[in-house]
């Protein structure tokens, strides 16, 4: 027996088997080498103690059953427990030491048992799954590359959409490589990651597989995967958002050239009454700069008008715009009128205002002058409708005549009613010419041209030399050099019209004298034709110029000659008028003709 | 009794006054003179140079050389010894603001030719009675 006890001695130091022989309570009477070395537990120890968790108390019942069993009937159990995340198997036996019951356990190191491993690996398929489809249904594009090459190790599908390039393409490759990224940016980046292994946010570039070009935000880290220094990035594709933001700005670039260059004055103006911002045109027609306009209050420059601001800003609120007509003060108190509107917007989550002022200076000036070509015109239908009326309610009443005066059979009333309507018929057929003649000059239908006045005077005076010759008048043209820009034919009519009166109001029995004159007056050429005629009254000088005027009704025409004079020379932008001390002082009829030219003789 | 009347017709159309002429002269004696004026200024001329005519009537145009018939109505109202000699105006225009004017500055008719005279003709006969039965002319005449 002690040989034995000795032979077993000597087995259980030999034995690479961690062995333990056991007291009832678990306390471990001798151990192997082997045993102790694995699990630190020597002879005194507990040996359940050396498994921790809930499995222990397995341990310690199967000691406490094994130490009361017959080692015979019972001949061992088998238990598996972890300790430190390895699996051993335990082998125990019911086994007696030295007269009292003892437990022989034998402790192999195992795998874990099918359910555990199926278990873990059903745990593991799951985080995988989990994390596959938290990459894969990521709008973010997920990539894990080297730290040193840049060379990809891992990427999603959202990489794979975003920069076309399938997961198998793409890994061992860098983005450089792939053509994704410019040369050297990559580089740089990554320097910048192991620089200092903070998250790092990068905004950068890409170029896809079909030439797409796409904007990533991309946040980067350097970190340590089985030693290797690895980065992960999670990039976000602001392509969208970087399109629209430059669209903004060029949406912005754009109405702020509008705003810089626009005629019209705009500007904003704050719920306290502020201006936010003027452009140039407001700072011009206000006589203000804009640093100046910025720090006044908008109440103080555009509220001293002829409007209430409070109340527009009251009915502004109401109906949202606001368009009127106003007179705006400048700077220099000098006035102008202002087509203002106004339209209430949001600025900074407040009310403002936009505003837009239209200096209407111009448009007065269109619509006055509108106003008095209206009323001329008005005159003329006017003139024209009863002038055009006389003869016909002479011929009208005559024909009521010869009615009567034929029952009568008297002749000579019938010639004289006959005589009353031809002459009638006659001059209304000479106003109508005239009409028709004084129609036609405002359509200039010759370019205009240099002309020689004394070529012009030569011409004129020969289309009335017949009046000339029998009246004995003597025309001279005291001035050289001078020449006229304008319609030649119109220009023509001009001078034989007044060549013509001079003739036709010559005083009887005095030959007329014309004398035509050019004088430099006040920077302006001035041309006169005067004459030693009967002369006109200064009361009816207003009255020379109208359509159809005569001052003596039995003066020959119709009275357009002056009318004409006048609408020919203002359409060449001229003036006219008539100079006359009175009756027998003769007269001058002077105007001024724009492009009149003087050489020095 | 049988008092004619002084007529001063201010018209610058021949035949128009021919008209006028031939259409008073079925007045018979009632017309006495008949004064001619070719325009404005000859008729304040008659009215108020030496000749210093004072008629019974004066049928005036408007639209006259040199001084219009505005201008003569005017003259015409602003002269005491004038002042109640009545106007008709015998115009060609219609238009509502000449209208308007004669009036306004004391024309006691206002005619568009062509005038159908024959009930013009008739109201002065009318007027004329009045007048003589109260021996009120104007100007006392």
């Amino acid at each position: 027996m002690a040989s034995d006890v000795s032979l077993l001695s000597e087995l259980f130091a030999a034995t690479d088997e961690a062995i333990f022989l056991l007291a009832e309570d678990g306390t471990i009477l001798y151990g192997t080498p082997c045993g102790e070395r694995l699990f630190g537990a020597a002879r005194g120890d507990s040996l359940p103690n050396a498994f921790a968790g809930p499995r222990r108390a397995s341990l310690e019942a199967m000691v406490a059953l094994m130490s009361t069993a017959d080692p015979i009937a019972d001949a061992h159990r088998e238990l598996t427990l972890e300790r430190e995340r390895a699996w051993y198997s335990l082998r125990v036996s019911a086994a007696r030491w030295q007269g009292r019951s003892a437990v022989l356990v034998i402790v192999r190191e195992a795998p874990p048992a099918p359910a555990t491993i199926a278990q873990q690996q059903r745990k593991l398929t799951r985080a995988e799954n989990l994390f596959r489809a938290l990459s894969d249904n990521s709008l973010f594009g997920i990539t894990v590359s080297d730290a040193q090459t840049g060379k990809y190790v891992e990427v999603n599908s959202t990489f794979e959409r975003s920069t076309g390039i399938a997961r198998e393409h793409a890994l061992g490759h860098s983005a450089e490589e792939l053509g994704l990224i410019a040369p050297g940016v990559q580089d740089q980046y990554l320097e910048q990651l192991s620089a200092d292994g903070t998250t790092k946010l990068a905004i950068l570039p890409y170029v896809g597989r079909h030439g797409r070009t796409f904007t990533w935000m991309s946040c980067s880290t350097r970190v340590q995967v089985e030693g290797a220094p690895m980065v992960f990035s999670i990039s976000f594709d602001v392509t969208e958002f970087q399109q629209a933001q430059e669209e903004l700005r060029e949406s912005d670039r754009k109405f702020r050239a509008l705003f810089d260059n626009v005629t019209d004055a705009m500007f904003f103006v704050d719920r306290s009454g502020r201006f936010i911002e003027v452009n140039p045109a407001a700072c011009a027609q206000l006589g203000y700069s804009r640093d100046e306009l910025l720090a006044r209050s908008a109440l103080e420059v555009l509220g001293g008008n002829e409007f209430d601001f409070a109340e527009v800003q009251q009915r502004l609120r109401a109906s949202g715009q606001l368009s009127f007509e106003s007179t705006q003060q400048r700077r220099d108190g000098s006035t102008f009128p202002i087509g203002m509107t106004l339209a209430a917007i949001e600025h900074r989550g407040s009310y403002a205002i936009a505003g837009i002022g239209r200096d209407l200076t111009e448009r007065k000036q269109r619509e006055d002058e509108l106003t008095r070509i209206n009323d001329e015109l008005m005159r003329f239908a006017y003139t024209v409708s009863h002038d055009l009326k006389s003869p016909l309610v002479t011929i009208k009443s005559f024909l009521g005549y010869l009615e009567e005066d034929l029952a009568q059979r008297d002749g000579e009333r019938v010639e004289r009613d006959i005589q009353h309507m031809g002459r009638a018929a006659e001059r209304m057929g000479n106003l109508l010419d005239d009409l028709l003649e004084l129609s036609r000059i405002g359509r200039k239908v010759n370019p205009p041209e240099r002309i020689e006045l004394a070529q012009l005077v030569r011409e004129a005076s020969e289309l009335v030399a017949g009046r000339l010759e029998s009246a004995g008048a003597e025309l001279t043209l005291l001035a050289r050099n001078v020449s006229l820009w304008g319609d030649r034919t119109r220009l023509l009519e001009v001078f034989q019209n007044l060549i013509d009166n001079a003739v036709k109001f010559a005083v009887p029995g005095v030959p007329p004298r014309i004398l035509i004159t050019v004088d430099r007056e006040l920077g302006e050429l001035l041309i006169a034709v005067r004459d030693n005629g009967i002369g006109i009254d200064p009361r009816y000088h207003h009255k020379l110029f109208g359509l159809f005027e005569k001052l003596q009704p039995q003066a020959e025409g119709t009275g357009i000659g002056l009318a004409l004079v006048k609408r020919i020379v203002e359409v060449h932008g001229g003036r006219v008028w008539v100079e006359s001390e009175g009756e027998d002082c003769g007269t001058a009829v002077c105007f001024v003709l724009p492009g009149t030219t003087m050489e020095p003789a | 009794m049988s008092q004619a009347l002084t007529v001063l017709l201010v018209e610058d159309d021949a035949a128009h006054a021919e008209i006028t002429r031939r259409n008073l002269a079925s007045l018979g004696e009632r017309l006495g003179e008949l004064v001619h004026a070719q325009d404005g200024q000859v008729a304040l001329d008659f009215l108020f140079g030496p000749r210093r005519l004072r008629p019974d009537l004066i049928l005036l145009d408007l639209r006259l050389p040199r001084v219009d018939g505005f201008e003569v109505l005017r003259q015409v109202k602003a002269a005491d010894a004038l002042r109640h000699v009545p106007v008709v105006v015998l115009t060609t225009s219609n238009a509502e603001s000449d209208v308007r004017a004669a009036y306004e500055r004391g024309a006691s008719s206002y005619l568009v030719k062509p005038v159908d005279f024959q009930q013009f003709v008739a109201m002065m006969r009318a007027f004329g009675a009045f007048w003589f039965d109260h021996n009120r002319w104007p100007h006392g005449g």
